[in-house]
């Protein structure tokens, strides 16, 4: 069985998104089936930090993660996000990311956006399952891989890895899905950026990707989460 | 033959005959009787070192006695030879100091502000200075015609470049064409209609008018590809200016209007083939000083009140044919020509609109607007005797104006003090009503104060306070939300400006071909690092590269200061602009409507 590290990014202004977005994210990962091994969230140094006992800050590259904990690694100063297609604050917890997997012994890694959202048992199974290549569920609304979902494994490690030694620069203006060396696109799953179009996620599907509660109230929207994971009434 | 000169250069500019102002007139323009004046009378401005400085052979005809001095000289012969009066420094002095918008110099007022060359182009949402510093208009004719002096003060250089219809301007080298701003193209009109295209024509051939129509947009085809070099090679922004269409049906207001034997259709057709045209290449935009000029008063400064269709100018306000046996008055006598200036003003104020908006300079993509008052009558009732709310009338305009907003992917929310439930049911009233069907924007009615509210929406869109507009006729709750926020800007002291501001501010627009700054996604508070520079050179493009990737490294150690984060940024940007063009964003799909 693969060590298995899940993480997302963060940025957040204040402590009632943190609840709202990203303790709902981190609750719902860790109440799912994904098997892993550890959490960390990758976060833009947002200038409020969460004061959960189970996540523990950390801003030294080299710290390891402890076991049972969740880690949250606080970079100093944001990068945040240009344009659209200009997310330097991305590109590094991305291939940080890269860096405290390999440096801790992880031999895969399940990216899952904070927005993002695996619904359905099928796909949880496919994530347990793969253990080997770069692989991201398509998004037929927008014709393209979702890179809000991606798992790597395998000898992609090793691509994982020299992606995050790359130089900045040339990525610069390019979508990441078009950055990032997918070795397989996965069109077996139903999902979408939903939360672009919808107020509601639908009902069959596997997953969802910029959900956006706020815009559309709150618990209901969730219809795939167990009542008892919510951080908010 | 091209000739490339600057502003400080005189032997190519606007002609004095053209002056800027009526201080640069001397007196009795027209008459004969004081042309042998030595000096100009007080208050005219002429600067005599100056001018004998700058025209040698002039000085040396003076010193021989051929002049009584240089202001007989610039009187007799220099105005009318397109000779400067004074050095244009000391011109845009002298027009900063008499004030040189049609406000009066001492009327600061609103009005004036709103009346002025602003009124297309409201400049109430500018917050930092226009970062033009050079620029280039690139024309035949008189690509001057606009006059340089009312921005020379702005510290800005200005390179005139004088071209013909069959040539293309010089090659530049990157990094020449990145020391362009802007560029603006101005075609002459008489270099694409000549005089025998379509004036010998039969009325009742259509089929040659219509051949003559495809010769005359053919032409412009043929004089934008040329001049759109520099668009093309570099993606330099550029403006390219429309023509001004004539007042009248040219055969005469019983004849159709949309015929292309009509000349006026004829040339509204050729902005339209124009526009058509210039939107084919990135990074370039129509200046549409046709609309300028409906909304200066055409009348007032149209050249076709003299001239034929094609000379598609500006009246000279002194103009006078001095080739008649009695002296005739000057044009001035005759009618009331002064729009000639309000209209420059507002060409320039719509050029620097253009330009801000293009580079996203101060953009604005939150606005919250509390309703009362604003999207409806009557502050404390909310509604009439009838029981019926009042929001016909102007507040459907402000209305209006903010599903424009909207569609330009603006996020609009209502955020005000009062019952969730009534502030619903009747927005849903005014927004669903038969003027405007569609979605309501997003509400946040409560009973927290709006500051927080504000706070809240803030975060929720993370983006700054400097990067949101508030709203709000209340002059207290202005000064409350100004104190929470001391960045954000803040309309609403007086509602009559509202939708001319909110449809025309720059701040508030962005280019059709951008996804604008307006994007979604992962937003941030670092959408305030604009894009306010064009392309680089290449030498500076690898020296961005190479800086970035050293600054990259220390990011992943997490050891970076916030100058260095602020390079990144900045860097970041510089090198998405020059390597792939103007930003292409994701269109703003979900805060459009709730």
């Amino acid at each position: 069985m693969s060590r298995t590290l899940i993480f997302c990014t963060s940025y957040s202004a204040s402590a009632e998104t943190w609840t709202m977005r990203y303790r709902l994210w981190l609750n719902a990962v860790l109440s799912g089936d994904i098997r892993h091994d550890h959490i960390v969230i990758m976060d833009d140094a947002s200038p409020v930090l969460p004061d959960w006992s189970d996540t523990r800050i950390i801003t030294n590259p080299m710290d390891a993660p402890v076991p049972g904990t969740v880690s949250l690694f606080h970079f100093n100063k944001r990068l945040g996000r240009q344009a659209g297609t200009v997310y330097p604050g991305w590109s590094r917890s991305f291939a940080f990311a890269a860096r405290f997997a390999i440096s801790n012994g992880f031999e895969k890694v399940v990216h899952i956006e904070s927005d993002a959202f695996i619904i359905s048992p099928k796909m949880t199974h496919y994530i347990n399952d793969l253990d080997d290549g770069w692989v991201a569920p398509s998004i037929i609304s927008h014709e393209m891989p979702e890179s809000a979902i991606q798992i790597i494994a395998g000898e992609s490690m090793r691509s994982y890895h020299e992606f995050s030694d790359m130089r900045y620069s040339p990525a610069i203006g390019i979508e990441a899905e078009h950055v990032i060396p997918f070795t397989h696109i996965e069109r077996r799953f139903k999902g979408s950026r939903y939360g672009e179009t919808m107020t509601t996620v639908p009902r069959d599907a596997d997953f969802v990707t910029q959900a956006r509660p706020a815009q559309v109230g709150g618990r209901d929207y969730y219809w795939w989460l167990k009542p008892d994971i919510f951080p908010f009434p | 033959m091209l000739l490339l000169v600057t502003t400080g250069e005189p032997d190519i500019g606007s002609s004095p005959a053209d002056g800027p102002d009526d201080q640069l007139r001397p007196p009795g323009a027209g008459g004969m009787a004081d042309m042998a004046m030595t000096a100009p009378p007080p208050g005219v401005l002429f600067d005599e070192a100056w001018y004998l400085a700058e025209y040698p052979a002039v000085a040396e005809v003076v010193r021989a006695g051929g002049f009584a001095s240089g202001w007989h000289h610039y009187l007799l012969h220099g105005k009318s030879e397109g000779r400067q009066p004074a050095s244009l420094t000391r011109i845009a002095e002298a027009m900063e100091q008499a004030g040189t918008s049609d406000a009066p110099a001492s009327d600061s007022s609103p009005f004036w502000k709103h009346n002025g060359s602003g009124f297309l182009s409201p400049e109430d949402l500018n917050v930092t200075p226009i970062g033009a510093r050079r620029i280039a208009l690139l024309g035949s004719g008189k690509p001057d015609a606009w006059r340089m002096f009312d921005i020379a003060s702005r510290n800005i250089s200005i390179d005139l470049i004088a071209t013909e219809p069959d040539h293309e301007p010089f090659a530049l080298s990157r990094d020449e064409a990145a020391r362009y701003d802007f560029v603006v193209v101005k075609v002459a009109l008489a270099d694409v209609i000549g005089d025998d295209d379509n004036q010998g024509l039969p009325y009742d051939d259509l089929a040659a008018h219509a051949a003559a129509f495809a010769r005359i947009r053919a032409r412009l085809k043929s004089i934008l590809t040329r001049w759109l070099r520099w668009n093309r090679e570099h993606r330099t922004l550029t403006f390219v200016a429309n023509f001004l269409v004539p007042q009248n049906n040219g055969m005469g207001r019983l004849y159709p209007r949309h015929d292309l034997r009509n000349p006026d259709f004829m040339i509204a057709e050729l902005n339209r083939y124009l526009e058509y045209f210039v939107h084919q290449h990135q990074n370039a935009y129509v200046l549409n000083i046709d609309r300028i000029g409906s909304s200066a008063g055409r009348r007032f400064f149209q050249s076709d009140l003299l001239f034929p269709d094609n000379d598609g100018d500006l009246l000279n306000p002194d103009f006078h044919d001095p080739g008649w046996i009695e002296p005739l008055a000057s044009l001035a006598e005759h009618y009331e020509v002064k729009g000639h200036r309000v209209f420059s003003r507002m060409v320039w104020s719509e050029l620097w609109a253009m330009f801000r908006s293009a580079r996203s300079v101060d953009p604005i993509r939150v606005v919250a607007i509390e309703p009362v008052d604003l999207l409806w009558r009557s502050g404390t009732g909310f509604k009439g005797p009838d029981e019926v709310l009042r929001h016909d009338g102007w507040p459907d305009g402000v209305t209006e104006a903010l599903r424009v907003l909207q569609k330009r992917g603006i996020r609009v929310t209502i955020v005000t003090q009062n019952d969730p439930a009534f502030i619903t049911h009747h927005l849903a009233d005014i927004f669903r009503s038969r003027s405007f069907p569609g979605q309501m924007p997003e509400i946040r009615a409560g009973w927290d104060s709006k500051g927080a509210m504000m706070r809240d929406l803030l975060e929720e869109s993370q983006i700054s306070s400097r990067q949101a507009l508030y709203i709000d006729p209340d002059p207290a709750e202005q000064a409350a939300m100004r104190a929470a926020f001391p960045d954000m800007r803040i309309l609403g002291g007086e509602p009559y400006y509202l939708r001319r501001i909110l449809l025309g501010a720059p701040e508030l627009q962005h280019a059709a071909d951008d996804g604008g700054p307006f994007q979604t996604g992962l937003p941030s508070a670092e959408n305030a690092v604009q894009d306010k520079g064009g392309p680089m050179s290449d030498t500076a493009l690898e020296r961005a590269k190479q800086t970035l990737d050293g600054l990259w490294l220390k990011a992943m150690k997490n050891t970076l200061t916030s100058a260095e984060a602020d390079d990144i940024r900045r860097l970041s940007m510089a090198i998405a602009v020059t390597l792939r063009g103007i930003r292409r964003v994701r269109p703003f799909k979900d805060w459009a409507t709730k």
